[in-house]
C-alpha cells in the first residue's frame, strides 16, 4: 500500500498533473484544519505568511517533505516543521493538488 | 383600609407587569450584531482612520495609504516603493515580513489643518546603523502629511519620529524574518497628543533600554516632541510614556476616564491587556543572562525555553514572563488571555447607546495563531475591564459570524466598529441595542 502511495507521488512529480497527484477535495479539507489560519483562504497568503495558491505541485511537495524531515528553510521553519510532521504522504499530495488548483 | 379602586389598580398593575415582564435576555440589553464587508480586494489592510464625515483612510502594509470617501470613491494617496497608481510615491518606504505601512491617525483638528499621521518602515535614517541585528537600527518612522481638500493627494511630508527600532536581518527565532515586532499603532488620546506603540524588534536589550525606541508606548506632540508630562525613569528618552513591552499593536482610551489601555501580543503565552501607568514598565525583558536565564539564540530569549516544540504555555511563562515581577515599576496586566498567545493585536472601546450592555467595554481583535496544540482563536472579544484597570470582570466573544485574522479595529463616527482583516477586507460591524 505504501509503495502504491509513493508511486502516485512519483507520477505526480513526473507529470505535474493535479488529477494524478492527489485528491483536491481531501486537500481542501486538510488545509482547512490548520493551514488556512496562517496562509489564508485558498492559500492566498496573509501577513508574513507566503502565498501558496497556484504553486507547482513538485515545489509544494518538496517543501512539505523538507519541513516534515525537520529541515529549516526560511524564517517560519520552526512553525512549519511542527505543522508538517504529522502529515502523511497522501495528505501532502492532497494538499499540493488543492493548492495548485487555486488560481 | 385600602380603597377598592386602589386595590383594583394595584392588581391591574401587578397583572400587567406579569404579562409584560421582559425576558432575562431582554433586560441584559445585549445588542444585536451584524457584519458587512465595506471594502475588499485589499492587500494586508492594517489600520483605518475616520473623518467626522465618514471618510475612511486605510493603510495597506506593502502598498500605501488610500482613502475611501463618504461618497464611496477611493483615492490612492501615498504609495510605498514599487507601488503603482498612487498620487505620491515615497521610495524610502518599504515592507518586509511584519513591517511596512501600518498605523494611521488623523489630527484632532483635521478639518482645519488636514494633517494625517502614518507609521511606516523606512530606510531613510539607517545611517551607519542596521549593519547587523545587534546594533541600533532606525527603521520605523512616523510621518505627518497634509491631505488635499479634494481627498486626492497628500503633501508636505514631515518625519516627526525617525528613530524607532527595526529588525534588518533574519535571526534564529520563530517568525524570525526581518521586520519583526514593530508595534506602529497610532492613536490620538483625549489629551490631544499622539500615542504611538513600538515593538522589541527581536533584540533582547531593546525593551528595557533607556534610549532605544522599541517596546514602548510613546506620547508625543504633532511635531514628535515629548509630552511634558511623560514620566519615564531618570535617563530614559522623554518620549516614552511606558517601556518594557514586547509588541504593542492595540491601544485605545477608556471613555469613562480617558485612561490608556493596550492590547499586546504574547510570545507563545499570555497575550495581555494592560492599563498604562505614566512611566510604567510592561515587564518584558528578553535579554540573555538575566532573570535566571542563560544564553539564548541570537541574544533574544523571547521564545525560550523551547523554540521549536509545543509545551504548556504556563511553563513558558514561568521561564520567560510577559510581565516579570522582578520589576518594581511593573504594570500588571488586567487580562492574559487565559495564558494563551493568539495574536491579540488591536483594540477599540465601544461607544454609543447602540452597543447596549457593552457600551464602554473594550473590543479586542485577535488574529489567531496556534502552536503545539493551542487553539488559534480568530475572533473579536468584548472585555469588561474593572474600574481600577487591574482585572477584568468578564470577556465574551462578539458574535460577528466571521472567522478572520482581525488585524485592526477602529470605531467609526457612526459608532460602528470597523475591522481590517488580513484576508483583504474591511468589515463594518454594527450593533443595535435591544
Amino acid at each position: 500500500m505504501k509503495g502504491l502511495k509513493l508511486g502516485i507521488v512519483a507520477i505526480c512529480l513526473l507529470f505535474s498533473n493535479a488529477a494524478l497527484c492527489g485528491d483536491i477535495d481531501a486537500g481542501e479539507a486538510r488545509y482547512a484544519q490548520n493551514c488556512g489560519n496562517c496562509h489564508g483562504p485558498a492559500g492566498m497568503g496573509l501577513a508574513s505568511y507566503p502565498k501558496l495558491k497556484g504553486k507547482e505541485i513538485p515545489y509544494l511537495i518538496d517543501r512539505l517533505n523538507t519541513y516534515r524531515a525537520g529541515t529549516k528553510i526560511g524564517p517560519n521553519s520552526d512553525l512549519m516543521i511542527m505543522m508538517a510532521q504529522p502529515l502523511s504522504d497522501v495528505e501532502i499530495a492532497n494538499l499540493a493538488a488543492y493548492l495548485n488548483a487555486q488560481k | 383600609m385600602i380603597k377598592k379602586s386602589k386595590l383594583l389598580s394595584a392588581v391591574a398593575i401587578a397583572t400587567a407587569s406579569f404579562i409584560a415582564a421582559p425576558s432575562y435576555a431582554d433586560t441584559m440589553n445585549t445588542p444585536d450584531i451584524s457584519a458587512m464587508s465595506v471594502m475588499n480586494g485589499l492587500e494586508n489592510p492594517w489600520d483605518m482612520a475616520f473623518t467626522n464625515g465618514g471618510d475612511m483612510f486605510v493603510t495597506e502594509k506593502c502598498k500605501g495609504l488610500s482613502v475611501k470617501t463618504s461618497s464611496g470613491s477611493v483615492h490612492a494617496l501615498a504609495g510605498m516603493k514599487g507601488s503603482k497608481g498612487y498620487a505620491s510615491t515615497f521610495n524610502d518606504l518599504f515592507c518586509s515580513g511584519q513591517a511596512g505601512m501600518m498605523g494611521v491617525a488623523l489630527d484632532p483638528n483635521f478639518n482645519k489643518n488636514r494633517r494625517i499621521y502614518v507609521a511606516s518602515t523606512s530606510d531613510k535614517y539607517h545611517g551607519s546603523g542596521c549593519k547587523t541585528n545587534f546594533e541600533k537600527c532606525d527603521g520605523n518612522i512616523i510621518m505627518r502629511m497634509e491631505v488635499s481638500k479634494d481627498m486626492k493627494s497628500v503633501s508636505n511630508r514631515v518625519d516627526i519620529v525617525k528613530d524607532i527600532q527595526y529588525k534588518p536581518f533574519e535571526s534564529d527565532h520563530p517568525f524570525g524574518g526581518p521586520g519583526a515586532h514593530n508595534g506602529n499603532r497610532l492613536r490620538f488620546g483625549p489629551d490631544g497628543y499622539l500615542w504611538a506603540t513600538t515593538g522589541d524588534r527581536h533584540r533582547g536589550v531593546v525593551p528595557q533600554s533607556p534610549k532605544l525606541l522599541g517596546g514602548n508606548v510613546l506620547r508625543i506632540d504633532t511635531d514628535g516632541k515629548a509630552h511634558p508630562g511623560n514620566k519615564p525613569p531618570r535617563g530614559f528618552d522623554k518620549r516614552m510614556y511606558t517601556y518594557g513591552h514586547r509588541n504593542v499593536q492595540g491601544i485605545d482610551f477608556r471613555p469613562s476616564d480617558g485612561r490608556a489601555f493596550t492590547a499586546e501580543h504574547g510570545p507563545w503565552q499570555n497575550d495581555e491587556i494592560t492599563a498604562l501607568v505614566n512611566g510604567g514598565n510592561g515587564g518584558w525583558d528578553p535579554r540573555p543572562n538575566v532573570g535566571g536565564r542563560g544564553d539564548c539564540p541570537d541574544k533574544y530569549c523571547g521564545y525560550m525555553p523551547n523554540q521549536k516544540e509545543g509545551m504548556l504555555p504556563a511553563k513558558r511563562a514561568q521561564f520567560m514572563p510577559m510581565s516579570d515581577t522582578r520589576f518594581s515599576d511593573l504594570m500588571p496586566p488586567a487580562w492574559n488571555n487565559n495564558g494563551l498567545s493568539q495574536g491579540t493585536g488591536s483594540a477599540a472601546f465601544l461607544k454609543g447607546k447602540n452597543w447596549g450592555y457593552w457600551e464602554g467595554r473594550m473590543a479586542v481583535g485577535i488574529m489567531g495563531i496556534g502552536f503545539g496544540g493551542t487553539p488559534s482563536g480568530m475572533r473579536i472579544d468584548v472585555v469588561d475591564i474593572a474600574k481600577d484597570g487591574k482585572s477584568i470582570k468578564s470577556v465574551i466573544h462578539m458574535p460577528t459570524g466571521l472567522t478572520k485574522r482581525f488585524r485592526g479595529l477602529r470605531l467609526g463616527p457612526d459608532n460602528a466598529l470597523y475591522a481590517a482583516v488580513d484576508e483583504g477586507e474591511i468589515y463594518k460591524i454594527t450593533a443595535t441595542a435591544q
